[in-house]
């Protein structure tokens, strides 16, 4: 599978102003890099066609590769109609039944 | 006995010689803090050492027990707390230079029982900034990195690294950490410790820094189950100070400890072992298993197939709730923190909302599978790393076959138990040929911490690997 997340510059500073980032910081070329990396990851895409070790952002191309393995897509499970989690956490009265 | 043996001695072994009056108070903590004194400049355990608190402390105690007021097992014990967890009037620093100036106008909800519990804490260990990431893979982190005792070249695990170095070095007693996604079993079993991860709600997280609501739990490092036991005794329990506290009754856990685990049922799951595993850890489960078995215990082949999908999950997770609790952190003070922090956080600010509810629908699933299959069984076992420690600065590993990167291998096998929140105990199984720790976890059913120190505790008493100490 080789999709590809269409994410661009002006999507991801769009949402940076939006959260609060100081757009004008040059720190983010860096994170634009890492967040272009990490998404499509999230969602189980190869991101090899995106980058390659050899640009000028392969630092943070490494250090994304470590931080998340090839991951197996969500999309693949069916949630239809499955609840958020709510971790197990019985009340007292559950407990003595 | 030399200072070197009593700082080696356990919570239990000490309590019983202080009982005795075979060995006061003071002498215990001056001992510990003169091996943290000679030891940490090697290891870099800790990021603040309360000396002038701990012998006060111990002053208080020795008296105490003197005139009759014996508290338990813990009393007079050196304990060391992750440098996330409030302590009234010390440094909280939670691993960044940013709050190097940060004093703690309260103690923590652990710290308060540990205290009317009798122990006597020594200082607040090191750890990764804001206890994101287990490894020291990233160049040096704000307070430097954490080294394994068994070879100071390799790193002691994370993000709990100060508190597995000082546990197992003998700078602590035992110590508490912090595990999001492994991080108070990932350096206990690099460093040959105990390490228990209790149950979502179990143990109170009032007063710690934290990184990611729905996964974050704190636990006990220990050099043996009783300890374990004995520190669960103190600090588990109903806190409405922390909204995810269960109201739930602790039992006594030493009561557990009974050596016999004739007829429990211990699932192996399959697709814990089609993951990337060193060869070394593989064999040294494999023995573990036949040692299980010889106690009497079963171990059969299972199935957990929603496991795989369990990285995905915690990463998702995790990326967005670290991103919600430390947003402002990451705005404003984003350039004084550590690289490779600021990248996480602010990525997760990044991260679709359907993306966070799909990883907690398919969490959902996780849970109830786990759930079905602890009806078949009692315990879950794997090992709990699937290597031995790294080396620091080390970035991709050779996993088996596999080349991988070193957060993802040490991970492997951790998140799955923070995601259901069961509880989960790393038990020292072996040694590598480089004569580094391997680990065996063993999760249990929500609440059901008992079953978990019980097995633990009957391998651990049939086996020696938890009596060896590095060669410091």
């Amino acid at each position: 599978m080789s999709k590809e997340l269409r994410f661009s510059k002006e999507t991801f500073f769009y949402l940076a102003e939006r959260a609060g980032l100081d757009i004008e910081n040059p720190h983010m070329e860096e994170l634009y890099t890492y967040v272009k990396i990490i998404l499509p990851r999230l969602k189980g895409f190869d991101e090899s066609n995106i980058f390659n070790e050899n640009t000028d952002d392969g630092r943070f191309y490494a250090y994304a590769k470590r931080i998340l393995p090839k991951l197996k897509p969500l999309d693949e499970l069916d949630l239809d109609g499955v609840e958020l989690a709510v971790t197990f956490k019985p009340s007292r009265s559950q407990e003595d039944e | 006995m030399n200072s070197t043996d009593l700082c080696y001695l356990t919570a239990g072994q000490l309590s019983r010689l202080i009982q005795q009056k075979e060995v006061s108070p003071i002498e215990i903590i001056e001992a510990h803090l003169e091996r943290i004194s000679a030891l940490d400049p090697k290891l870099n355990s800790f990021i603040t050492v309360l000396s002038d608190q701990a012998i006060d402390a111990a002053r208080n105690a020795e008296e105490e027990i003197q005139r009759g007021k014996y508290r338990g097992a813990l009393h007079g014990i050196p304990v060391g707390l992750k440098d996330l967890f409030a302590v009234k009037g010390v440094r909280n620093s939670s691993g960044c230079k940013l709050f190097d100036t940060h004093v703690a106008d309260r103690d923590c909800a652990i710290a308060t029982r540990l205290r009317n519990a009798g122990a006597i804490i020594v200082g607040k260990t090191n750890t990764n900034p804001l206890a994101y990431g287990p490894t020291s893979d990233t160049g040096e982190y704000d307070y430097g990195h954490m080294r394994n005792p068994w070879n100071p070249d390799f790193i002691s695990g994370g993000s709990s690294g100060g508190s597995g170095s000082a546990a197992a070095a003998g700078q602590c007693t035992l110590t508490i950490g912090s595990d999001t996604g492994g991080s108070v079993r990932i350096p206990s079993a690099l460093c040959g410790l105990v390490g228990l991860k209790p149950t979502y709600g179990r143990v109170s997280r009032y007063g710690f820094t934290p990184l990611s609501w729905s996964l974050d739990h704190a636990g006990p490092l220990t050099r043996s189950t009783e300890d374990c036991a004995l520190v669960m005794n103190a600090i588990a329990g109903y806190d409405p100070k922390d909204p995810a506290s269960a109201d739930v009754q602790v039992p006594d856990y030493t009561k557990a400890l009974t050596g016999d685990i004739r007829g429990v049922q211990i699932g192996l799951p399959k697709e814990y072992l089609e993951v990337p595993l060193d060869s070394q850890i593989y064999q040294s489960i494999q023995e573990a298993i036949s040692v299980l078995s010889d106690l009497g215990a079963t171990i059969t082949e299972v199935s957990l197939p929603l496991y795989t999908y369990c990285e995905t999950i915690s990463g998702i997770i995790l990326m967005a709730e670290a991103a919600a609790c430390h947003k402002d952190l990451a705005r404003i003070n984003g350039a004084k923190l550590h690289w490779p922090l600021r990248l996480r956080l602010e990525s997760g600010l990044f991260l679709p909302a359907v993306d966070y509810i799909q990883a907690q629908q398919a969490r959902t699933l996780f849970t109830h599978q786990s759930l079905d299959l602890l009806k078949e069984v009692d315990l879950l076992l794997s090992p709990t790393v699937p290597i031995t420690a790294s080396l620091i600065g080390e970035i991709d590993l050779q996993v088996g076959a596999t080349k991988m990167g070193v957060i993802a291998a040490h991970t492997q096998y951790n998140a799955a138990y923070n995601l259901n929140g069961f509880p989960a105990i790393t038990v020292p199984c072996g040694f590598s040929k480089q004569g580094l720790p391997i680990g065996l976890q063993l999760a249990g059913r929500p609440f059901d911490e008992s079953r978990v120190l019980q097995v633990a505790h009957a391998y651990e008493q049939t086996t020696d690997w938890h009596n060896r100490r590095p060669s410091m």
